[in-house]
């Protein structure tokens, strides 16, 4: 027999079959044990109802509420507490011939009439221990030695204290005293992160006399 | 007012839709409507009518409780059940550990309803005898061929409706059901030749068989 003839009476007895099996019918207790869970259910499904339909209404808007409050304590319960504090300079004493001490005072102590109060607000995290805070002790106005100065040092800078030819003074426009030339003079210069010197104090520590 | 004259689909949607809302004459209008595909199903698939009871059962009782889960637009109720029948047959035979026998005496066409009422009784016999092989060469195929020879060639549905059964493409139930129907004619050759086996007197009688009994397709394999 050729494969037509097989796929012909494949096709024959199946649908012989199909025809046979048409008399295959459930037994009558299916349908009683089915709609017996269904009226055993119907209880609970009725419930189920109403509450999908008594809920519908206020289910969603009320659910994204919860989840925006429940997002907004999460945001506050874990942001850092937002403090005032005063970025304090750190000074350095590697600059200078002879450095004998260093101060870091603010941009504010060194220019009062033009600078901004160093203060700003920024986000820190709560103190762990005792904070020590560097206070300068005699602050002397500097004098800027170039136009733009004050935006210079808004960046790190260091101070180096020096002692100085009293000559130089003329170059400040400092009235010399005669009686004192070949002093040296105490300074304290501010020099920018480029190494240049951007103010100078005058001090007379050191020398044990005021200019 | 009168009920609105919904047959096919719509019906099945608006009964769906009326037995979601808790309507108990919906759900017994659905189960009186397929519950006979259903149970010939499983019984095509199982071999078994215990078998088929049960899944009827359980095809329903998911259908009254998921009937969310169902979605007119994805395919036509029937397709939705026999996929759900269909998938409690295999999970059954799946969790079955050892290998369980099928009772073909259960199935229409066993040996011992086999009456030659023609005028050719030894052609009939034959024939029946055939039927009853294939019966046994189609519980023998693993499911995933069993299944589409049930739902194509048993029980008429398009390739169509067998794939949303099934949930595969179109063309995967065309090549199984090439291979489903090779696989049968190599495991009844013999029995596909009626006229001479008739005719040599090479017809089996029940006492020389296995029995009523043979292995579950997984075993068969």
């Amino acid at each position: 027999m050729t494969d037509r003839e097989h796929q012909r009476l494949l096709t024959e007895l199946l649908n012989e079959i199909a025809g046979a099996d048409l008399q295959i019918d459930a037994p009558r207790g299916i349908e009683e044990r089915v709609l017996r869970h269904w009226d055993a259910g119907a209880t609970a499904r009725a419930a189920r109802i109403r509450w999908k339909h008594r809920t519908r209404g206020w289910l969603i808007p009320g659910a994204g509420a919860l989840a925006a409050a429940m997002l907004l304590l999460g945001v506050v319960h874990r942001s850092p507490r937002w403090s005032i504090a005063v970025r304090v300079p750190v000074a350095h004493s590697e600059v200078g011939a002879q450095p004998t001490a260093v101060e870091a005072p603010t941009a504010a102590a060194m220019f009062p009439a033009v600078a901004p109060r160093p203060i700003a607000i920024a986000r820190t995290e709560p103190e762990k221990g005792p904070h020590r805070v560097d206070t300068p002790g005699e602050i002397v106005s500097f004098m800027p030695l170039s136009p733009d100065a004050r935006q210079d040092l808004l960046g790190s800078f260091q101070v180096a204290r020096v002692l100085l030819p009293r000559e130089v003074l003329a170059d400040l426009g400092v009235v010399l005293d005669a009686n004192r030339v070949g002093e040296p003079i105490q300074a304290d210069v501010v020099f920018g992160e480029d190494g240049l010197a951007r103010a100078i104090r005058l001090s007379n520590q050191g020398t044990g006399r005021s200019q | 007012m009168s009920e609105p004259d919904l047959s096919g689909e719509a019906a099945d949607a608006d009964l769906v839709e009326r037995m979601a809302t808790g309507n108990r004459e919906a759900f017994a209008s659905l189960f009186r409507r397929y519950h006979g595909l259903v149970y010939r199903f499983s019984v095509q698939m199982s071999g078994s009518r215990d078998v088929a009871e049960d899944v009827t059962q359980e095809v329903f009782i998911a259908l009254a409780e998921n009937h969310a889960r169902y979605r007119p637009e994805r395919g036509s109720l029937k397709a939705y059940m026999y996929g759900i029948a269909r998938h409690l047959v295999v999970q059954r035979e799946k969790r079955s550990w050892s290998r369980r026998e099928v009772h073909l005496d259960t199935l229409q066409g066993d040996d011992a309803h086999i009456v030659a009422t023609s005028f050719d009784p030894i052609g009939a016999l034959s024939r029946a005898q055939a039927m009853l092989a294939l019966r046994r060469a189609i519980l023998r195929l693993p499911p995933h061929y069993r299944e589409v020879i049930i739902l194509c060639e048993l029980n008429g549905l398009s390739y169509d409706e067998a794939a949303q059964a099934i949930g595969c493409r179109v063309g995967t139930i065309r090549s199984r059901l090439n291979r489903a129907r090779r696989l049968l004619i190599e495991r009844c050759r013999p029995c596909l030749c009626p006229t001479r086996n008739a005719a040599r007197g090479q017809v089996e009688s029940p006492a020389s068989r296995r029995g009523a009994r043979i292995l579950s397709p997984e075993s068969g394999r």
